[in-house]
Formats: structure tokens, sequence, C-alpha cells
């Protein structure tokens, strides 16, 4: 049986840069479309701070660089995109993800990677509606623009969330 | 023009500007009525942020374009229940 040691992962991990450790983490534990890993991505790398260079796009933000990263052979060792066209984590790679998952909650806190697992179980439709949502330069080249406008439609005035300016700023009331 | 005349013209200027410096982030209180927990944050420009609460997470995103907060609610199943912007 073949297995990794996490002093092997810790080596493997120097040898990427922070945009190929949040595909790890995009793709997680099971395997995923092109498009919802794209999403995820740009949802994590702004949680965190990296660069993803996306753009608007047609189906949404859009990244060259992370397309290009999901097809990089340098990236072999932690994910690999199957005959199906998803992509999925190599033995190293979910080493590697059960890894940054446990340094995220050391360094950013345990709320983190929970975040990103509820990511993990977002439906594709609700996924595209939520990256539209909070990145709305994303509808400008949008092919699905009226699609996506009448999902986010559905989701506004539930009272669970109520927002009102206060002065300077603005304020949240969460009953949920 | 020497250094002196220039300076003579500067002297002479009777005229001010402002210039208004670019917010690069917004104050933002959040009030979870259930846990009764009140949190004041700063979002910056183009950041996201996530929140925690009993149900689910709050994920905030300040758009320097629209100037406007965008969020959304999303319970532990990572179905979407709410969505705005203000």
């Amino acid at each position: 049986m073949v297995t990794v040691s996490e002093e092997d992962v810790e080596k493997e991990l120097k040898l990427h840069d922070q945009l190929d450790l949040v595909l790890v983490l995009a793709i997680g534990s099971s395997p995923a479309p092109h498009l919802v890993v794209q999403k995820r991505a740009v949802l994590i790398s702004k949680l965190l701070g990296v660069d993803s260079e996306a753009e608007p796009y047609y189906y949404g933000p859009y990244s060259e660089t992370i397309t290009e990263k999901l097809q990089d052979a340098r990236n072999a060792t932690l994910f690999r995109r199957r005959g199906d066209g998803k992509y999925e984590l190599t033995l190293m790679g979910m080493r590697a993800y059960e890894l940054l998952m446990k340094r995220l909650a050391v360094e950013k806190g345990e709320d983190v990677p929970r975040f990103i697992e509820t990511l993990h179980r977002m439906s594709e439709d609700e996924l595209l509606a939520l990256t539209y949502h909070l990145f709305p330069e994303s509808f400008e080249e949008s092919k699905i623009k009226g699609k996506v406008r009448v999902m986010i439609e559905r989701f506004k005035g539930k009272g669970l969330v109520k927002a009102k300016r206060e002065g300077e700023k603005i304020v949240l009331e969460v009953d949920a | 023009m020497s250094s002196e005349e220039s300076e003579k013209k500067v002297e002479e200027i009777d005229a001010s500007i402002s210039i208004q410096v670019p917010k690069t982030s917004l104050k933002i209180e959040l009030r979870f009525k259930r846990e009764k927990l009140v949190l004041q944050e700063d979002v910056k420009i183009g950041e996201a942020k996530v929140f925690r609460s009993s149900e689910g997470w709050l994920l905030v995103r300040y758009d320097d374009k629209t100037k406007k907060l965008f969020y959304a609610f999303l319970d532990k199943k990572g179905r979407l229940r709410e969505m705005g912007e203000l």
C-alpha cells in the first residue's frame, strides 16, 4: 500500500505557489467539473487574499491562469483530469488538502476550513449564482445573465438577513 | 523661467483644491440575533469575508465599482438561503 508521509507533503507543498494550493482546496475530496473548480477557487482565493486573476467571462468570473494551472504537468502530483472531464486530487493531493485545512484552522481560525467544506456541498447552479452575486462585474460578459439574475432574485428579501445604514457603517442583522 | 520667478508665481496663486481620499475599507456591524452577538468588522475593498452563525454562514464582499456591500447567507448544507446588497 502506498503511503504519503506528512514530511513528503510538506516538501511537495514547497514546490507550488499559493494559487496551486487554492486549487487543491477547490477540488477537495470529491471530483468536480471545471466550472465548479473555477468558481470555488475564485471564492476561496478572495477569502484567503490570493490573486486568482479572475475576470468576467461568458459563465461568470473566469481565470485563464487557473485553467493553465489545472492543465500544468507540474501540478500532476496534486491533481489530475479524469476521462469524464472532472478534476480529482491524487493521493498526494488528498494529503495536501488535509494538511492545508489543518493549517488554515490554525492560521485563519476554524471557520475558514469549515466554510470551505460547506462550499463543497453547494450545487453548481447555486455556486454560480453566489459568485455572480458577490462579483457583480461578472454580468458584463455573461452569456447566461438572464438565467442567473432570475436565480439571484429568488433569494432576495427572505428576511434572514436585514441590511441598513447607520451613519458611516452598514449593519447586518442575521436571524439564522 | 528661473526658479525665483517660479516661486513668485506659486505665491500669487490664491486658490485651493480638495482631494477626496478614496475609502479603502467599509465598517460593518453584524448582529447575530440568536446568539445575541455583535461584531464590528472592517471589510477591505474587493475582499470577501465569512462569518459563522447558528444555522450557517454569512458571506460579505464590498464591491468597489458599485460601492455596494454584497452579502449571502448559506446554510450548513451549502444551500443558499438569502442574497442581498446595500
